[in-house]
């Protein structure tokens, strides 16, 4: 297939009315879950406890496939790739944008529903094994994780610089007739410096 | 004045002029702040207005540390039935040589001290130093895969320190503070 996605529109940042608490949800700990009673719940979260990828399935329907697609940047137009496998319970991502690092990983199910983790940092039962892979921001390894939305996915990478300066990077997936349509964001230090959505058609 | 001095002195005055204004260090940052901020919503209305109590110390060899306290008003006074104070404090120690802080860890000899996992809700916060000021990150991952981001830059003024305030969740910004403080004696 030849055919190429359509031209990027670039926008502003838009503001949303949602109000939100201030500084609660960022100053707090890691929260706990309420105790369950009752058998069925308790071999529930037993088994979410020790199998946490039977909680949800991998890529929606439509999102997987290997796609590709135009932006206009300043120096003129740049490729969209975009790779999304199946990959057991979880999916590998490999996409390329211009001007950023691909972010390429092979994700998991977390330990909460529909979020899901790089393969190495997977906890539970299997997690015991692996978790001393846990990537540390600070070190300067990206943190990568993806969640699923209504109809399509979101990944992120977040990478702090050995300066403090942070880049946050934010795609999202969702399915349009035969075609994907992928939003971009970008933040540098919290502002964002790149918002673009696409359409990106099939590439074999 | 001879020719060539004449030239030295113009040329040592120009690279004098011509050097950048030097980046204000950590330690031009420490003391003591009171302020007034404006807190707006999404639309950008104002919603509430704070007075502010900062303070900027050395925390252990070369890090810092920040408490502030804020006092919400009640129809622009603190003297009225409704009146909300918040205290904080959150402390940092430069991780390398090239700028980031990152939070303190509480030492508890008592207790495995256990690795951040932001994926599982850990916060991570940390800071960085440069020319437009002093920034404060605080990154969490929520539980249903979106982040929030808090972001403040202090930035030292004649009078004392301006402070600008974001928290953003998963892309969209819900709150923006700003604030001016002078520096208390």
């Amino acid at each position: 297939m030849t055919a190429e996605g359509k031209r990027a529109n670039v926008y502003g940042a838009g503001i949303v009315s949602t109000p939100g608490s201030f500084e609660d949800t960022t100053m707090r700990g890691a929260s706990a879950h309420a105790p369950t009673a009752g058998f069925f719940r308790t071999c529930l979260v037993a088994a979410c406890l020790l199998w946490p990828q039977a909680l949800v399935a991998g890529l929606p329907e439509g999102v997987a496939g290997n796609w590709r697609g135009v932006v206009e940047i300043e120096t003129g137009e740049a490729a969209v790739r975009a790779i999304l496998r199946t990959r057991g319970d979880g999916f590998e991502i490999d996409i390329s944008l211009p001007e950023a690092p691909p972010l390429r990983a092979q994700l998991v199910p977390s330990e909460e529903p529909r979020v899901f983790q790089v393969a190495a940092a997977r906890r539970g039962l299997f997690g015991f094994f692996d978790g001393g892979d846990r990537s540390n921001p600070f070190d300067g390894e990206p943190l990568i994780w993806a969640r699923s939305s209504a109809l399509g996915i979101v990944a992120y990478r977040l990478t702090i610089g050995a300066d403090g300066g942070m880049t946050l990077l934010r795609i999202a997936f969702e399915p349009d007739g035969e075609r994907l349509e992928m939003s971009v964001e970008r933040r540098i230090d919290a502002e964002p410096r790149t918002r673009f959505d696409v359409l990106l058609e099939r590439s074999g | 004045m001879r020719p060539a001095l004449a030239s030295f002195v113009v040329a040592l005055a120009t690279l004098f002029f011509a050097l950048p204004a030097a980046a204000a260090s950590l330690a031009d940052y420490f003391g003591s702040y009171v302020g007034v901020a404006e807190v707006r919503d999404a639309a950008d209305r104002v919603v509430e207005t704070r007075h502010m109590d900062i303070e900027i110390t050395p925390f252990r060899r070369a890090g810092f540390r920040i408490h502030w306290v804020n006092v919400t008003l009640v129809d622009g006074r603190r003297d009225l039935p409704g009146v909300q104070r918040r205290v904080a404090e959150v402390t940092f120690e430069p991780r390398g040589r090239a700028g980031l802080f990152v939070e303190a860890q509480v030492v508890n000899p008592f207790v495995q001290r256990e690795e951040m996992a932001p994926l599982a809700g850990d916060p991570m916060r940390w800071a960085k130093l440069d020319d437009a000021g002093l920034h404060v990150f605080s990154f969490v991952v929520l539980p249903n895969g979106r982040y929030e981001l808090q972001t403040y830059t202090r930035r030292l003024t004649d009078a004392g320190l301006d402070l600008d305030f974001e928290r953003v969740v998963d892309g969209d910004t819900l709150r923006r503070i700003d604030g001016r403080t002078v520096r208390a004696d």
